[in-house]
């Protein structure tokens, strides 16, 4: 990472903050001149100072939303709240806790949801911002089931592949569920894909626990950098040259790597991005190992790389590329 | 003075940022880091809310998130023309190509609202309970040191603190890029 010579964004941040606080607090006229000057100072001090403001409006709303989803009014906390009462020291210091159990109240209300259940329909590949602050992404026809439980945080992978960057939360375990598989998670990045009869989890940052639903001790601990498979039944883990992490990772960039898999299995994967479909005539030509990467929506651009580099010829209509 | 005055406009402004703009910094943020650009991500964040500062009404601007994911990789492509590295591998090329084609979800509010609020209850207690005080009951600085029996002059530097941790915590994922 280049670190810019001058001003480091972060510390822009905290004097933008500082500034957004005390006008929150109001300031005096000559305040407001330096601060109007701080901002012409430079386009990054403006930014960094109406992301502040913004920030705590968000604050607000986040708060008055909340308060409606708990929906049991405290007297005396209507927005428009009179300013001059006289209150006991006592009480007030009160309300605040109160508020934050509030705070937290609601919270709960928020992770009874029932499963959110997020899809992907062919070609598509969607990133999506989880509740708890994780993150997922799902590659083309996959769907999972969200369940945020004030315990523990379950996905279950019903189809496909999904890549979870989890946010750290040691309080609530995250857990990818397939089959009879657990993948366990407090806060790291993997991938979990569904296979025929099994899965597959590679490990990005951090570690991971696997287990077998209802069993009590795990079965395999994986390492960033490394892969587990499960097919019918039969556990192997290996670890991966970073260049396979990656070319693991690739489809999230709308990428294919082929690395020298049979063309018959490379095609399958490309047919599961795209409506046109790409054929092979025979079992022979199926065989040939096939190389290199590869835009996902671009059956053509394969089937031409294909051709080229196999001898073959290509024959196009409207929903299908027949390769022979 | 019949001209409007520059503190309205700019609250309007922070107004709309906060409902349209925040609950996609995270997917910018994570985009820029993903391509592996050799740009700065904190710079093009912020000098994409200066864009936005700039900007006499927001009123024309039908969808944020596209707007500012736009604003976003305009930036990063003008910084990378600034640096003398030429050759830029596959993955930024078309991770470039790819911002912002996701379907926009309402996700991104829930969680923009979630992480506010996850970020609040992570602060010191004393400086939640003035923020909450000053920020989301409307007391001015002097009530709220009445209030609890405190000075002036620690109700500012509370809220400061307040501000200071959201503003450098949100949408940043943990540890700051």
């Amino acid at each position: 990472m280049i670190v810019s010579g001058a001003e480091d964004g972060n510390a822009i941040d905290r004097i933008a903050a500082e500034w957004a606080g005390r006008s929150l607090l109001g300031l005096a006229p000559e305040e407001r001149a330096a601060l109007a000057a701080w901002r012409a100072a430079d386009p990054r001090h403006a930014g960094s100072y109406l992301r502040a403001v913004a920030i705590g409006k968000l604050a607000v709303k986040a708060h008055t939303e909340d308060r409606q989803a708990v929906a049991e009014p405290v007297p005396a906390h209507g927005e428009a709240a009179p300013r001059s009462f006289v209150l006991s020291r006592r009480r007030l210091l009160g309300a605040p806790l109160a508020v934050s159990l509030a705070l937290a109240v609601g919270l709960g209300v928020y992770h009874q949801f029932m499963a959110d259940r997020i899809s992907t329909e062919r070609g598509e590949i969607r990133n999506v911002a989880l509740s708890d602050g994780s993150a997922a992404v799902l590659n083309t026809v996959s769907t999972i089931d969200v369940r945020m439980e004030p315990a523990r945080r379950t996905i279950d992978l019903v189809t496909g592949q999904a890549w979870f960057d989890v946010a750290h939360d040691p309080a609530r375990p995250f857990e990818v569920h397939h089959g009879d598989m657990i993948v366990r998670a407090t806060g790291t990045a993997f991938q979990v894909s569904a296979l025929q009869d099994g899965m597959e989890v590679v490990v990005t940052e951090g570690t991971v626990v696997v287990l077998r639903a209802g069993g009590a001790s795990p079965i395999a601990q994986l390492r960033a950098g490394q892969r587990l498979t499960v097919e019918q039944g039969q556990v192997q883990q290996r670890s991966l040259d970073p260049i396979h992490v990656e070319q693991s990772l690739a489809w999230q960039q709308g990428m294919i790597v082929l690395d020298g898999e049979p063309l018959a299995a490379a095609v399958e994967k490309v047919n599961r991005y795209n409506d046109i479909q790409i054929e092979i005539a025979t079992a022979q030509l199926g065989s040939r190992r096939v190389y290199g990467t590869f835009r996902a929506r671009d059956p053509e651009g394969l089937a031409k790389a294909v051709a080229i580099a196999l001898d073959a010829e290509v024959e196009k209509t409207d929903d299908r590329i027949l390769l022979k | 003075m019949l001209l409007p005055d520059p503190d309205d406009r700019s609250d309007a402004i922070a107004e709309w940022v906060s409902v349209e703009i925040l609950p996609h910094e995270r997917e910018a943020r994570r985009w820029l880091t993903r391509s592996r650009l050799p740009v700065e991500t904190d710079d093009i964040i912020q000098e994409a809310y200066a864009r936005i500062a700039a900007l006499d009404s927001v009123s024309h601007i039908r969808n944020g998130r596209g707007y500012f994911l736009a604003t976003v990789r305009s930036l990063a492509l003008q910084h990378l023309r600034r640096t003398k590295i030429i050759r830029m591998d596959y993955l930024a090329d078309l991770a470039l190509s790819q911002i912002g084609d996701d379907r926009p979800g309402p996700e991104a509010i829930v969680w923009s609202r979630h992480e506010i609020q996850r970020l609040i209850l992570s602060l010191p207690e004393r400086c939640r309970d003035i923020f909450h005080l000053c920020r989301i009951k409307g007391y001015t600085q002097k009530e709220a040191a009445e209030a609890l029996g405190i000075s002036e002059n620690v109700v500012e530097k509370q809220i400061a603190r307040a501000m200071e941790i959201l503003t450098v915590r949100f949408s940043r994922d943990g540890d700051a890029s």
